[in-house]
């Protein structure tokens, strides 16, 4: 699948989404409807017998009607528009509260101040204008305040009656619409930013799979050349070049993976990752032998791990990436034939992971910069490297973070450096 | 002998792996999208299937989908495309082991796969 066809697949699942959410919405305001007729219309007339309320209620609910099927008409034909449910509430919510406090005020029968209901107007239509779903709160405020009012007016007025007059009625109208906004906030609110992170997140997935399609397929070939029939009739410079383009390929690849990780971390679906147990000492031998293996310092690696298999609620990928960064960086940093230590320590309260080099280290004002994104560490690694993204102990912190861990370097300027992950033994299990 | 279904879109990759697999000894059929893979598993059966996710026409998800009849055919992924929700759809439709192609250039699948293999033929 090629990248256009990704994006129209992406735009036509997005449009379905929001159909889906609007079908969601007008689906409650039906049901909401329903209640309002049975308790304003069937109630009234049919148990207590009273026509005249039937005649006003009738009135407000035929309102209510042609309200509901003008949105409905509008979402259905003109969805190219895109509204969001929550600007078709807010909508609603403001001419249903215009209707009611016209009634209000006209209605002989309604003696109550209606006041409430006109300063709620622009807290509902700053919400509806900044598209935000401060609007359901607001909304359901401006309910709460407006169903304070009325109970206030049935103190006064000592005539509290259940289903028998129409304030006794609003006041149900305000709870059942607060429930509503509510409903409607977590179906549609949060649905939607939750989507919008969620196709980001898999457009940075699908980035990452385009932009390490090639690599992955040069790493292939390199695979073939050096494990194939013939290689033993190649020069050392021949070799050496294998090697190179390896060594090359291999930071291509991880830089593919920080860049866009960096990028998924401001995502805010990061959050619905769903955290398992990680085989923690598996891990890190994994990380660590690829590492040393990739740039052939198998000899220089070292382990110092507890027996037995030691976990921790994760995410596999994440904790790998956090770790192959820290590991690579070990070996960047240091030359070849300085050992590069990875320890793993298990106290009854934590989980630590130290992974030491005795290569440059760092200057105090290096370790400062450390934890910032784009901060490359030229004078730090050897000569003969090329330029990084500095984006890897950028991840990485962050990485672990989002473990609830923490991260922390101890460093001595041509002394070496070691970097330490604690992660709180709670989160074990 | 055991025979793999190698589904992949991209030339170079298909070519690679299914040289290095067939030296290394499996039988080795290609299928460079998810229909043609679903003629092939119905003509004939694979020890393993290998499957990339990000497919023309019927995608990998598609195919572990419509995949059902598997018997003993064990199904990898070897996708780079680790978008979390699509990992665990695989493998809540019963992918085995999801595998990236950096990490498993054709050499090292090849060892990884006759490890599996290896250790199915003992049980």
């Amino acid at each position: 699948m090629d990248l256009d066809t990704y994006i129209l697949t992406a735009r036509e699942q997005r449009k379905n989404q929001l159909q889906l959410r609007n079908a969601q919405l007008l689906a409650i305001r039906w049901v909401y409807l329903l209640i309002i007729v049975f308790f304003g219309i069937v109630v009234p007339v049919i148990v207590q017998e009273d026509h005249r309320l039937f005649t006003q209620h009738t009135a407000i609910l035929s309102g209510f009607i042609l309200v509901n099927s003008g949105i409905w008409l509008y979402v259905k034909y003109r969805p190219q528009r895109e509204i969001e449910p929550y600007q078709a509430i807010a909508f609603f919510q403001i001419v249903i509260d215009i209707a009611i406090a016209m009634y209000a005020t006209y209605s002989p029968s309604a003696a109550w101040p209606h006041t409430p209901i006109l300063y709620t107007f622009p807290i509902i239509t700053a919400g509806f204008l900044f598209r935000r779903s401060v609007v359901f709160l607001s909304a359901g405020l401006a309910s709460i305040a407006y169903a304070a009012t009325l109970a206030m007016v049935h103190i006064r007025d000592s005539s509290f009656i259940i289903l028998d007059s129409f304030l006794a009625e609003t006041l149900l109208f305000a709870m059942l619409f607060s429930l509503a906004s509510i409903l409607v906030s977590y179906l549609s609110g949060y649905s939607a930013r939750r989507a919008r992170a969620e196709s980001y997140d898999e457009l940075l997935a699908m980035l990452t799979h385009q932009l390490r399609h090639p690599a992955s397929a040069i790493a292939a070939i390199i695979d073939v050349i050096e494990s194939g029939k013939g290689v033993e009739k190649l020069s050392k410079k021949q070799l050496e070049s294998i090697e190179l383009i390896k060594k090359e390929n291999f930071r291509s690849l991880s830089l593919i993976s920080n860049l866009l990780e960096a990028a998924r971390i401001d995502s805010r679906s990061e959050e619905s990752i769903k955290f398992r147990t990680v085989n923690l000492s598996q891990l890190i031998t994994e990380a660590a032998a690829s590492c040393a293996t990739t740039l052939k310092r198998q000899d220089d690696l070292s382990f110092d791990m507890p027996e037995g298999t030691v976990s921790l609620r994760g995410h596999n990928q994440q904790l790998r990436m956090a770790l192959d960064n820290i590991i690579h960086n070990a070996f960047l940093y240091s030359d070849n034939g300085s050992k590069v230590s990875v320890t793993l320590k298990t106290t009854p309260d934590s989980l630590r992971i130290s992974v030491a080099d005795r290569g440059r280290g760092m200057t105090k004002q290096q370790q400062k910069q450390l934890s910032d994104r784009f901060v490359d560490m030229a004078n730090r690694r050897k000569p003969s490297h090329p330029p990084s993204a500095g984006l890897g102990i950028f991840v990485s912190k962050r990485i672990i973070e989002r473990h609830h861990g923490t991260l922390t370097i101890e460093s001595k300027h041509r002394r070496g450096t070691t970097v330490n992950i604690t992660f709180k033994r709670t989160q074990e299990k | 002998m055991s025979k793999i279904l190698l589904i992949e879109d991209y030339p170079v990759i298909q070519e690679m792996y299914a040289q290095v697999l067939k030296d290394n000894g499996f039988t080795v059929d290609v299928a460079a999208d998810g229909n043609e893979a679903l003629e092939k598993v119905k003509k004939a059966h694979y020890d393993v299937v290998l499957l990339d996710l990000l497919l023309p026409e019927v995608n990998g998800i598609d195919f572990l989908e419509r995949f059902t009849d598997r018997g003993k055919t064990q199904v990898i992924v070897l996708s780079d495309f680790d978008y979390h929700a699509t990992v665990e759809k695989a493998k809540s439709l019963g992918v085995e082991h999801y595998w990236t192609k950096a990490e498993n250039t054709p050499h090292v699948l090849a060892k990884k796969l006759e490890e599996i293999l290896g250790t199915k033929k003992k049980k």
